[in-house]
């Protein structure tokens, strides 16, 4: 079971015993209690700080946690309200200041019911201030928690599986693939006329570049024109080339110019072309995907692949950028 | 559908903000989200059409003031709430209360992450010939279909020129709708920047977009 946010808890944590002074301390405390919680398989899946707290109630009770006390909980992913120690805010976004505390709606744990009196009183205690960096248990979070507990219990997906789907997302794909099918290209003349002709097969010949995808395009710039990628409809872009795409390639900006004002979008990015240049945006509106062979910088006679590959930028084949200058080859 | 997500040719939205040494992911969640929507998608409780489908669908304000990945998890949602396989007081609930709905290819489990790493296959063979070739002329027809369609607002009635012929694909109009693959005809059309913008648009830039057969007659 994922644990949810260990500093959210560690807050909670030090509203119920305040006799655990440092941060420190609290989190070797919320350790431990942790991991008795896994042992004995009692850590709830979250749906809501309410939610949250309430199963982190019933965690404290079911370990015998006598020493911990809580007063009541707060609604809304907001705080938790203890009466002896005040509120601690968790998770508004932006947080509270101190003047909308009051207009925070909240209703008690069922357990107990809240006294709302000391809620503005220990604001004012300057040890209460000890946790600015706590985390943001946001809204969104906690759904996507909700999502993955349904999903995992209904036993449509194993949470490993989506790690190692994460991980492969982090290490096996990203813009150094692009770079090596570059540099071949500017290597080698007969790749590259293969490149242009049918990139699929051409990159699928490469066999360090692994999880090639169909349906891949390559454009080349020349003096007399540059490419330029986009999908104006939502995200699609060369992942298995590239990575993941950047957020600006995703947003708005980048997805309504592109395609109307690309040299302005160049200059956004510190571009600037000769006024002649023909500029070719490809809005990427069905499964094909582009990349963009850029031009090889001049001064790079006699460089190996992996020394050209390392001047291809992720954005000089998307067509917003140009390879970095060369420096002697190292 | 025209919707939001349609930006082509919209203003207002300023500037492209490049964010230096962007991290892969700005929090841990849209880590969850994206390995979520891939794995239920190759689980088989939808396709891609479909996954953009419910993006699209979502709200105008909220899909402007959602977050890549929060699209993502609001579609996803939805997507899964409408075809059975979770229900909305389970969200609510945070718990699974219903018994599952049976995957297509099965529970989706470590042995699959190979798979969902290469690229999908969308090509296939043509049930009828083509109609166009490469250097035909060509309008993108003035339609508006309230279903998904990847026919951009700002080609239709425009003028272009076929510049390749892609073979057949997945008809992405019919896939989001559980239509079946209804394969057709894909090319990529040039279009001049001031045929789609005006006279006085750029004369040195040329757009062009990826169309489906359906979306073109000829000019």
């Amino acid at each position: 079971m994922r644990i949810s946010n260990d500093r959210a808890f560690g807050i909670a944590l030090a509203a119920f015993e305040p006799r655990l002074a440092s941060v420190q301390e609290r989190r070797d405390a919320l350790l431990v209690v942790l991991r008795q919680a896994r042992q004995r398989k009692l850590v709830r899946p979250l749906r809501g700080a309410e939610l949250g707290m309430f199963a982190f109630l019933d965690l404290f009770d079911d370990l015998g946690a006598e020493r911990i006390k809580v007063a009541g909980i707060a609604r809304c992913d907001d705080a938790v309200i203890d009466n002896d120690l005040g509120i601690f805010p968790l998770t508004c976004d932006p947080a509270p200041t101190r003047e909308q505390i009051p207009a925070i709606s909240f209703e008690a744990a069922p357990r107990q019911r809240l006294n709302i009196a000391p809620i503005l009183k220990p604001m004012t205690a300057p040890d209460h201030h000890h946790d600015h960096d706590h985390s943001e248990l946001s809204e969104t979070e906690l759904r996507v928690r909700a999502l993955e507990t349904i999903l995992t219990e209904k036993g449509y997906v194993e949470p490993a599986a989506l790690d190692a789907i994460i991980q492969a997302y982090e290490t096996k794909i990203g813009p150094h693939n692009g770079a090596q099918v570059v540099a071949k290209a500017w290597s080698d003349p007969a790749f590259k006329q293969a490149l242009l002709d049918d990139a699929t097969k051409a990159v699928s010949t490469l066999g360090h570049v692994s999880r090639v995808g169909d349906h891949l395009v390559a454009v080349e710039n020349t003096p007399r024109r540059h490419n330029m990628v986009v999908c104006t409809l939502c995200s699609c872009y060369p992942w298995e080339m590239l990575g993941l795409p950047p957020v600006w390639y995703k947003a708005a900006p980048y997805r309504s110019r592109a395609v109307k004002d690309p040299r302005g979008v160049l200059a956004d990015f510190g571009v600037s072309l000769p006024q002649e240049t023909e500029i070719r945006v490809w809005d990427s509106t069905a499964e094909t995907r582009f990349l963009v062979l850029p031009m090889r910088p001049a001064g790079t006679e006699g460089w190996s692949e992996r020394q050209l590959a390392e001047l291809v930028t992720r954005d000089s084949m998307i067509g917003t950028g140009f390879p970095k200058t060369p420096r002697a080859p190292s | 559908v025209n919707g939001v997500h349609d930006m082509g040719g919209m203003d207002g939205f300023g500037k492209v903000e490049p964010e230096p040494d962007e991290p892969m992911f700005h929090t841990e969640w849209e880590a969850r989200v994206l390995a979520m929507v891939r794995a239920m998608g190759a689980a088989g409780a939808f396709n891609i059409d479909a996954s953009r489908f419910y993006r699209e669908a979502l709200p105008p304000h909220v899909y402007l003031a959602s977050s890549y990945y929060k699209k993502w998890l609001l579609g996803l949602e939805d997507l899964l709430i409408d075809r059975g396989y979770i229900a909305a007081g389970e969200i609510a609930a945070g718990h699974a209360t219903q018994p599952a709905k049976p995957l297509r290819h099965g529970k989706f489990t470590v042995n699959d992450v190979e798979r969902i790493m290469v690229r999908g296959k969308f090509a296939r063979a043509a049930p009828a010939p083509a109609k166009f070739k490469p250097g035909d002329r060509v309008r993108a027809k003035n339609m508006h279909p309230v279903t998904h369609t990847r026919l951009p607002r700002y080609v239709r009635g425009h003028i272009g020129v076929v510049e390749r012929d892609h073979g057949c694909h997945v008809f992405p109009d019919s896939a989001a709708t559980g239509s079946g693959e209804n394969p057709q005809w894909l090319y990529t059309v040039v279009f001049d920047g001031t045929e789609l913008w005006g006279p006085d648009a750029d004369p040195t830039v040329k757009i062009s977009i990826d169309a489906f057969e359906p979306y073109l007659e000829a000019a």
